[in-house]
């Protein structure tokens, strides 16, 4: 098989304040190949985004810093690359399609002009009409008429904004795009539209994408792959089939399931996970979930689950394998 | 039949804006009987809050009427309003801008016992302040925390506590998860409901995530442009939704079961349109692919199609077909 376009080696992160140091990504592995969507699961404060910004290497100044780790893209070490060959990268390698569109566009720049923006910044010396031509298409590919081109962000609805934060994503076809929450701000018949949409060009463009997602049912309806990650770790990964339609799940990945009301079927009640994230600045020992676990056994609260492969499809918890003993210890 | 504990008739609501009239609410009749909870769905922007806020004259409405146990609270004075906002109250939508980040969690669920007079010492205060955070679940070392130190889940609890501390019977519930990350949201939803049964609590449940009223709900209104289009039993809208808005609104519901992806058919094009100064005909006519030209001439009423099923689309005037 050819070389992944994006390859995450054993990736921690860490926020440092004045007056603690948050844990955000612990040892992250992942892998995506072109042409494939991975959905990135997780609740709040998972650790999806602060992956998806080390990529970018767009993490807060000072305060983020990647610990340890290696993050590949398409053949290029990311944390070792010049500030001057990131931003070359970023637009034209990798794009990212921020969550909330109202606050992602300048609101004193016209549209047609954000998308131009990168065309001239990645096209060095590309003519006027050739722009033009260039943003007009982009404008018609994401379902906007490109007459609107000379409007600003304010004159479109929140559906219409977001098509064209992915117009400016797209435009110089990247080989992967890290689309965090793209329709979570939006409506449920205008999510449909846009995740139609992005799908649709994913396809034609031949990219690969990341979405990350708190929704299993956008998951369901994009993705190739699915990760969940739980307290900064991939407490699952598969192929979406291994994901909703595999007979062994993770506790947390049953919980998350449990937590979604089934339109097809009639239960009163909701089976949540009982409890909260732990706090990202002390972290608990053992198996991360082990407190919200309903299966908690001795061993989860002292050692880390191994990371229990079966295909394609890990979960990490020591109900896999015999307690603890099978799979390769991380 | 009882008298239902809520109702409203022709309830309008219209801002005034450099446009013309937005017409937010627009003649909404609907009835809530007591101990049973009604869904309002619908996308954003189609009056769903406005609704709730009229009816507990938060909003003052433009015309129509709001009665709750039968008398219409619309023309009451402030004063007899304030007698009746002790039975009825609202939890809203974002648990980080509705709560004061000044007041302690106590004070701020002693407040509405205070500004009702309730209680009066101290002492008997508190006494209920921790009742309610039982109730709620939040753990009593949460009392003089602030606002700011606690998650979303554990805030909306607060909100909750607040909303019940006057021992209301009517309580409008403004997206009360939907800030939430999903297994706090089943939490939050699993305690509304407890509540409900113990407290024989009325709920108007607000939302635009059909998923989660179903659980809910006993009746479900779906909203469009400010105004109802269809109203059933909650589980009978899943089985059968008549309206083309409402199925779209199904269609559009992202299901976390893998299944063949071919859904380009049943989306729904276009945008909710521009609630200033609408012209007449069914609001929902420029989306709809059944709109025929009657649909832009003539304003649909609410009818019943079938027992308990009203919905306001031509194609069901003569029941259903």
């Amino acid at each position: 098989m050819a070389e992944p376009i994006l390859k995450i080696q054993d990736l921690h992160v860490v926020y440092r304040t004045d007056e603690s140091t948050i844990y955000a990504v612990n040892g992250l592995n992942l892998e995506l190949f072109s042409g494939e969507t991975l959905g990135l699961v997780g609740e709040t404060g998972a650790g999806k985004t602060t992956t998806a910004l080390s990529v970018m290497r767009l993490l807060p100044e000072r305060i983020g810093k990647v610990t340890r780790g290696r993050i590949e893209l398409d053949g290029i070490d990311v944390l070792a690359s010049t500030d001057a060959d990131m931003r070359l990268l970023r637009g034209s390698t990798v794009s990212m399609i921020f969550q909330d569109p109202m606050t992602s566009l300048n609101p004193t720049i016209t549209v047609g002009d954000q998308i131009g923006e990168v065309l001239r910044f990645h096209r060095k010396g590309i003519g006027q009409a050739e722009l033009a031509a260039g943003v007009e298409n982009m404008l018609e590919m994401v379902g906007i008429p490109a007459g609107r081109k000379g409007e600003y962000p304010h004159q479109f609805s929140g559906g219409m904004k977001q098509r064209i934060v992915i117009a400016i994503a797209l435009a110089c076809e990247p080989k992967l795009i890290l689309a965090d929450e793209p329709t979570t701000a939006l409506d449920v018949t205008i999510q449909a539209q846009v995740l139609d949409m992005m799908s649709d060009l994913k396809e034609k463009l031949n990219t690969s994408m990341i979405l990350i997602t708190h929704d299993l049912g956008v998951v369901a309806q994009t993705c190739d792959k699915v990760a969940i990650m739980y307290a900064g770790e991939i407490i699952e990964s598969g192929s979406a089939e291994d994901i909703f339609n595999g007979e062994k799940k993770h506790p947390y990945t049953r919980g998350l399931f449990g937590s979604i009301p089934d339109l097809t079927k009639h239960t009163r009640r909701l089976s949540p996970i009982e409890g909260l994230m732990p706090d990202p600045t002390v972290l608990p020992a053992g198996c991360k979930f082990h407190d919200r676990c309903p299966e908690c056994m001795e061993i989860c609260r002292a050692v880390a689950p191994p990371a229990v492969w079966e295909g394609s499809h890990l979960i990490s918890c020591h109900l896999m394998g015999d307690s603890g003993k099978g799979g390769t210890e991380r | 039949m009882n008298t239902p504990l809520i109702q409203t008739r022709e309830l309008k609501k219209y801002f005034k804006t450099p446009k013309g009239m937005l017409h937010a609410v627009d003649g909404v009749d609907l009835s809530i009987e007591a101990g049973s909870t009604l869904g309002v769905v619908g996308e954003s922007g189609c009056g769903k809050s406005t609704l709730g806020r009229t009816i507990l004259r938060l909003i003052e409405p433009t015309g129509g009427e709001v009665l709750y146990n039968g008398q219409n609270i619309a023309s009451y004075s402030g004063k007899q309003m304030a007698l009746i906002h002790k039975e009825m109250q609202i939890i809203f939508q974002d648990p980080f801008s509705s709560l004061n980040p000044r007041m302690s969690v106590r004070d701020i669920i002693a407040e509405p016992i205070r500004v009702c007079r309730l209680y009066h010492s101290k002492a008997e205060i508190y006494r209920q302040v921790d009742r309610l955070m039982d109730i709620v679940g939040l753990a009593s070392r949460f009392e003089n925390a602030y606002p700011h130190e606690l998650d979303g889940g554990r805030r909306q609890r607060i909100g909750i506590a607040r909303a019940l501390a006057v021992e209301p019977k009517f309580v409008v519930c403004d997206e009360p998860v939907s800030a939430l990350d999903v297994s706090i949201q089943a939490q939050i939803l699993n305690l509304l409901m407890d509540l409900q049964d113990d407290m024989g609590l009325t709920y108007m449940f607000i939302t635009h995530d059909l998923s989660v009223v179903k659980h809910i709900s006993n009746e479900i209104a779906v909203m469009y442009l400010g105004q109802c289009v269809e109203r059933v039993a909650s589980a009978r809208l899943f089985e059968n939704p008549l309206h083309p808005y409402t199925q779209a609104l199904l269609a559009a519901i992202p299901v976390p079961k893998l299944m063949p992806r071919k859904r380009s058919a049943n989306i729904i094009k276009g945008e909710i349109s521009n609630p200033i100064d609408p012209k007449p005909g069914c609001r929902f006519a420029p989306r709809c692919p059944l709109a025929c030209p009657r649909c832009r001439e003539e304003t649909p009423r609410l009818l019943e199609a079938e027992k308990g099923h009203f919905v306001a689309c031509m194609q069901y005037e003569g029941g259903i077909k």
